[in-house]
Formats: structure tokens, C-alpha cells, sequence
């Protein structure tokens, strides 16, 4: 999508108020939606902008392909009304065409202006209206064409003609975005990366989608294929679902923001081979590092598959070390932790202690993950809330009890 | 865990904490400021000795070739005596990185790209002969450090996660903590001597009574205290770097 001179003017215009006498906005003017009719029923696209309130609404070729021959039903709500007598016209102009805006009864002002309502009472505050899209569209779907087409909305006061007027903006966009070049793909363990160069498409908001396969494909059969999409870098490692030894064969797309795909780049090949990090290397050369943390725990309780270890384990992924603070406090335990560990672990009677001490750790543990952090806090504050009144109650009780008997 | 992420916010905090050490801790004086305290910035190599564990195989070198880890670390300690040298008790902590090559099935070089990080934490005594330069302006400080170490360690894979060695059913994740201590010597060279009302100034405004370049020679001694059961992470290194006693 591009920024033409109208839809600029329009968006400087609406929030500067500066269009004057020409363009006097509608007071208490809403958009409300679009339904699409007949065939189009359910049919509609969201970049269509059905909703009420929306501010975008975009038609790009795929759509162009589906709305052919259809037809939409607009409404737009003017609530309150305005006081007097009015009436109101609604005008639709394809892109790069206009309609005369001076009354309630629009023309077309350089050759293509569809009218579907004229000089009709505004005698609602909603006003429901049909929209042909190829006429609104104006050009044939492979045209390469882009442009604004506007909705018009126009209100006439009968007595003192006063004119006021909105528009709608809709953003056909036919024109697909130049295939990039898909430059290199190098392969490493389940995973590639791809790299492709694009000098062609400069316009903003370009993004690509990589798709790959396990043999050659098509466009047409992108979508039995797997893909990555919304990247907005030109390089990509694709690291899951690729299995080793398997030959892929990787194209790359650009898309613009009105989703409008380009055809598929070249296609390279690539066949992900496993390899061998450090660690696996020292593991595979008889290192006796075991690797890991939770050494108190572990001492404490004997074995790692006890279920209070899989808890305290979660609660440090989950919780702990999504937050710098809760990282700060796992990063202690293991600053400090492996001496207690290594202390305790050959001595049953001080790991019994530890593994009572653990206990409500454990229980937080259980409490935060199945509650979350502020459910948890929660909690606590509702027990410690209740332990501190029932204690208060139990001090009163005998001043009462004294109270009573005098 | 998120290695990369991790590694940004470590090299942020870094960046984040000397300034805001001095702007917590020091105050303005208009006469010379007590000394209480000393902050050391380092920058240097490191080359954990993990190939010495293993008998003929070398995947330290295999993996990351002959370089040496950048390690960039900071001290800060409390002086406890000052008479003739000062006595501190300190503790820092710092942040080594290594990028590599994984391996084929062959040992060749492969472009999955994969690392270890390091982050050493150190308690230390430490003693400095600066008698010479606080009274009579000899601008030469040498001193040494004795102390605990601990690090906390992982390596990562070619996607950036934590790497996982599979040996039978069982996963051993590629990071810990492995303990040890360390023992260092260094000379600090004073550089209040190039201009002696800058450092008064910086004094006045700052509180810092001395700033000083040095040079350390640390060995460090990281293998669980020869357990036999862990990665061996030790090195005698050689780093570099600026402090300021305040």
C-alpha cells in the first residue's frame, strides 16, 4: 500500500479540520460495518476493515479475485441526528475518480461515480446502503493498478443549504510485489538459513515468507508446503520441524501490507546434517560433567525424579527466570547452593531437616504455577488475613468474656 | 534461558553498574575523601583448560580453535585496614564469551554457529602495598588477591538454546556451576602523578582519591576443587583494566 495524494489529504484533513465549506464533516458520524450479500455472505476478508470503527480497509488481489461480481452492504450511523431538515446521498468513485460533493445529489466529476442513494430524507440515524465491488474495485484483478477508492457519505440541510460530507477510504491494491532473490542456503543441524536479496520492492512494510519442501513445488502449492511468514530481515534460519539427512527445497516471496504475495523467488536446496557442539563433543569424549543445577534439592531428596524436584524445577523455568529478580535468586541458589548440596548429601538426618525445610517451598512452588505470581499473592494475603483475625479474635475473646460476666 | 538475551542484559547490567556505583556511593569532599573502597574494571582473555580432563580428545580446540574467551569482569572491595598497604574484602563478578564452529560427522568446520558463556563470581582478600604512593608518591601499586570462585556456565548449540548431550535415554544439559578459587598478582600504576589537580579535582567532585591503570595475572583454579567430576574451567590469565579508590 502506498501513501497517495488523496488518501494524504484525507488524513491530514480529518484531524486538522482544515477542509472548510468544501469539506464540513458530519457531526456524530460512525462507520458501522460491512456484511458482504448473497455470495459474499461470510465471504469478506478482515483487511476489508468490516468492523465498526474501522479505520483501514484494503482490497488486494486475492480479494479482488473472491469479491468478483459481488456486493457488500455498508452502514454508517449519524447519531445523534442533526436538528433540522436533511438529506442525505451516498456516492462510491473507483480509484483516481470522484464525486461532486456540493449536494445531496453527486455526480460524477472526471467520468465514473456510482450513486446508490440520492436527496433521500434522513429520517434515521442509521443509514444502510449496497456497494458493487467490481465498480468500486475499477480495474480488472491482474491490472497491476493501485489506488484509493472513496465512499461518500453527503448530508444536505433543505433550508439553509449546508452541506456537510465524510468519506471512506478504500485502498485497492492490485499490484503484487517483485519476487526477491534467493541469494544462498547453507544447512547445519535440523536447521537452514536462508538469505535472498530484494532490490526491487522499496516501498515500506515489505515483508517475506520463506516456504520449503521436501520436493520441488509450485506456487500453487504453497500451501502444502511449509513456510515462514512475516519476516522482516532478508536472511532466516528455519530451525524446527526439518529433519536430518532429508533434501529441502527452499523459495522465498515478498509480500506488501496489503498482503499482496509476489511469485515464488528461485529455488535452492539444502539437506540439514547433524552436527557436533561443544558440549556434545566433550559429553561424547567421556567428559564426567554432568551438566544441570538444583544440587540442594537433588541432595535432598534422593533422586531427581521425585515430583517435588519436577515442581521446584518448573517453578524456576516458569516463574523464576522470566524476571530479573527471580534470575537474581536462582543465580544465588547456584552461587551458593552446591556446598549445602555436597554437605547434606551424606548425611540422611540433615537431608530429612533440608527436606522438610523444602516443604513449603514446595507448596509456593505448587501454589505460584497453578495460580500464577498474583493469584499466589493473593492467596497468601486472603491466609494471612484470616490467620491475623482469628488470632485478634482469640486475644478479645477473654477481655469479652470479663466484659460479660460484669 | 535465553542465552543471547542473557548475554545483553549482562554485558547492560555492566555498563549500568559503574556509574551508578559512583553515584551511589561517592561523595563529594572539598579536602581529600576518606579511601574506603576500590573499583576495578577489567578487561582480558580467558581459556578455560576443559581439554585437560579428557585424554587425547580436544573438543575445547576442536570447537572454538585457539582463541580465548573475551572476559570482561569488575572487583569492588571494601578496605578494611589502611596502614601500610590496605586490606580488602571484595567480591566481583564477570561475564565470558566464546563463539565457535560445530562439526560434521567428519570433524570438519561446519557454519552451525555455537558458544560458551562464563560468568564468574569471586569472593576475595586483598592486599595492596600503596603505602608508597598515598605518602611519598610513588605511583607503582603492586598487590594480590586470594579468594573462592564460582561460575556459572553454559555452552549453546547452533540454535542458540542451551545445548543437551543425549547419552542413552538420558539428556545431560550443557550448563552448571562449578567451584574453585583463585589467586592473583598485579601492579596498579598510579595516574593522579600526571596531573595532580585533576585528581584533586576529581576528588572534590567525584570523591575519588586515586585512579590507577593496572595489570593482573590471575590463576584461577575452577574444577570443583579437583572433584574429577567436573568441567575443568581453569586458566592462568592476564587482564587488564582501570580502578578507582573512593
Amino acid at each position: 500500500m502506498t501513501v497517495t495524494p488523496l488518501r494524504l489529504l484525507t488524513a491530514l484533513a480529518i484531524p486538522l479540520g482544515i477542509a472548510g465549506a468544501a469539506r464540513a464533516a458530519i457531526p456524530n458520524f460512525s462507520f458501522v460495518g460491512i456484511e458482504g450479500v448473497g455470495t459474499l455472505d461470510g465471504k469478506l476478508n478482515d483487511r476489508l476493515g468490516r468492523t465498526s470503527n474501522a479505520t483501514e480497509h484494503i482490497i488486494n488481489i486475492d480479494d479482488c479475485g473472491v469479491y468478483a461480481g459481488g456486493e457488500v452492504d455498508v452502514t454508517v450511523r449519524v447519531d445523534p441526528k442533526p436538528t433540522g431538515d436533511w438529506q442525505y446521498a451516498i456516492a462510491y468513485a473507483p480509484p483516481g475518480k470522484t464525486c461532486s460533493t456540493s449536494d445531496a445529489n453527486p455526480e460524477a466529476v472526471d467520468g465514473q461515480c456510482y450513486v446508490p442513494a440520492a436527496q433521500r430524507e434522513l429520517d434515521s440515524t442509521t443509514i444502510d446502503f449496497i456497494i458493487n465491488l467490481d465498480d468500486l474495485i475499477g480495474s480488472a484483478c491482474e491490472s497491476g493498478d493501485e489506488g484509493d477508492a472513496t465512499l461518500y457519505v453527503i448530508l444536505q440541510n433543505t433550508s439553509l443549504s449546508e452541506v456537510k460530507f465524510e468519506s471512506v477510504i478504500f485502498n485497492v491494491d492490485l499490484g503484487a510485489p517483485t519476487a526477491p532473490t534467493l541469494s544462498d542456503v547453507t544447512s547445519g543441524d535440523a536447521r537452514f538459513v536462508a538469505k535472498w536479496t530484494d532490490t526491487a520492492n522499496t516501498e515500506d512494510g515489505i515483508e517475506y515468507a520463506v516456504y520449503y519442501g521436501d520436493a520441488p513445488f509450485t506456487k500453487d502449492d504453497i500451501d502444502a508446503v511449509d513456510g515462514k511468514s512475516g519476516i522482516t530481515t532478508k536472511t532466516i534460519a528455519i530451525e524446527s520441524g526439518l529433519s536430518n539427512d532429508v533434501t529441502y527445497y527452499v523459495s522465498v516471496a515478498a509480500r506488501d501490507q496489503a498482503d499482496n504475495e509476489s511469485v515464488l523467488s528461485n529455488q535452492l536446496e539444502v539437506t540439514p546434517a547433524s552436527t557436533t557442539d561443544f558440549w556434545e563433543s566433550y559429553v561424547g569424549a567421556g567428559g564426567k560433567e554432568p551438566g544441570g543445577f538444583c544440587f540442594i534439592a537433588t541432595a535432598a531428596y534422593g533422586t531427581p525424579l521425585e515430583a517435588e524436584l519436577g515442581t521446584l524445577r518448573h517453578f524456576r523455568d516458569e516463574m523464576l527466570m522470566g524476571s530479573a529478580a527471580g534470575r537474581t535468586i536462582v543465580h544465588g541458589y547456584y552461587q551458593f547452593g552446591r556446598f549445602w548440596a555436597s554437605y547434606i548429601a551424606d548425611k540422611p538426618a540433615l537431608r530429612a531437616v533440608v527436606r522438610v525445610l523444602l516443604v513449603p517451598v514446595v507448596w509456593f512452588a505448587d501454589l505460584t504455577l497453578a495460580l500464577g505470581p498474583e493469584g499466589a499473592f493473593l492467596a497468601l494475603l486472603a491466609a494471612f488475613s484470616g490467620y491475623r483475625h482469628l488470632r485478634r479474635r482469640a486475644r478479645l475473646r477473654p477481655l469479652l468474656v470479663v466484659q460479660e460476666l460484669r | 534461558m535465553c542465552p543471547s538475551s542473557l548475554r545483553a542484559k549482562v554485558l547492560s547490567a555492566v555498563a549500568f553498574a559503574v556509574p551508578s556505583l559512583f553515584a551511589l556511593i561517592a561523595t563529594p569532599a572539598l579536602a581529600e575523601s576518606p579511601r574506603t573502597m576500590m573499583l576495578e574494571l577489567h578487561g582480558g582473555g580467558y581459556t578455560p583448560n576443559v581439554d585437560s580432563e579428557l585424554s587425547g580428545a580436544t573438543p575445547w580446540k576442536d570447537t572454538f580453535g585457539g582463541g580465548s574467551m573475551t572476559m570482561l569482569r569488575m572487583h569492588l572491595d571494601y578496605e578494611l585496614w589502611q596502614a601500610h598497604g590496605t586490606l580488602a574484602i571484595g567480591a566481583g563478578f564477570g561475564y565470558g564469551w566464546i563463539d565457535g564452529n560445530a562439526r560434521n560427522e567428519v570433524g570438519d568446520k561446519t557454519d552451525d554457529k555455537v558458544g560458551f558463556n562464563l560468568l564468574p563470581l569471586q569472593l576475595s582478600l586483598v592486599y595492596r602495598w600503596d603505602w608508597a604512593a598515598v605518602e611519598h608518591g610513588v605511583p607503582l601499586v603492586p598487590y594480590g588477591k586470594v579468594g573462592l570462585t564460582g561460575a556459572i556456565w553454559w555452552a549453546t548449540d547452533a540454535k542458540d538454546s542451551i545445548s543437551n548431550a543425549r547419552v542413552g535415554d538420558a539428556g545431560r544439559e550443557g550448563q552448571g556451576l562449578t567451584l574453585g578459587w583463585h589467586a592473583a598478582v598485579g601492579v596498579m600504576f598510579l595516574l593522579d602523578v600526571f596531573s595532580e589537580s585533576m585528581s584533586i579535582g576529581f576528588d572534590n567532585e567525584s570523591g575519588v582519591n586515586n585512579s590507577y591503570i593496572f595489570a593482573e595475572y590471575q590463576h584461577t583454579s575452577l574444577d570443583d576443587f579437583g572433584s574429577g567430576k567436573s568441567l575443568v574451567l581453569s586458566d592462568d590469565a592476564l587482564s587488564f583494566g582501570l580502578a578507582f579508590e573512593f
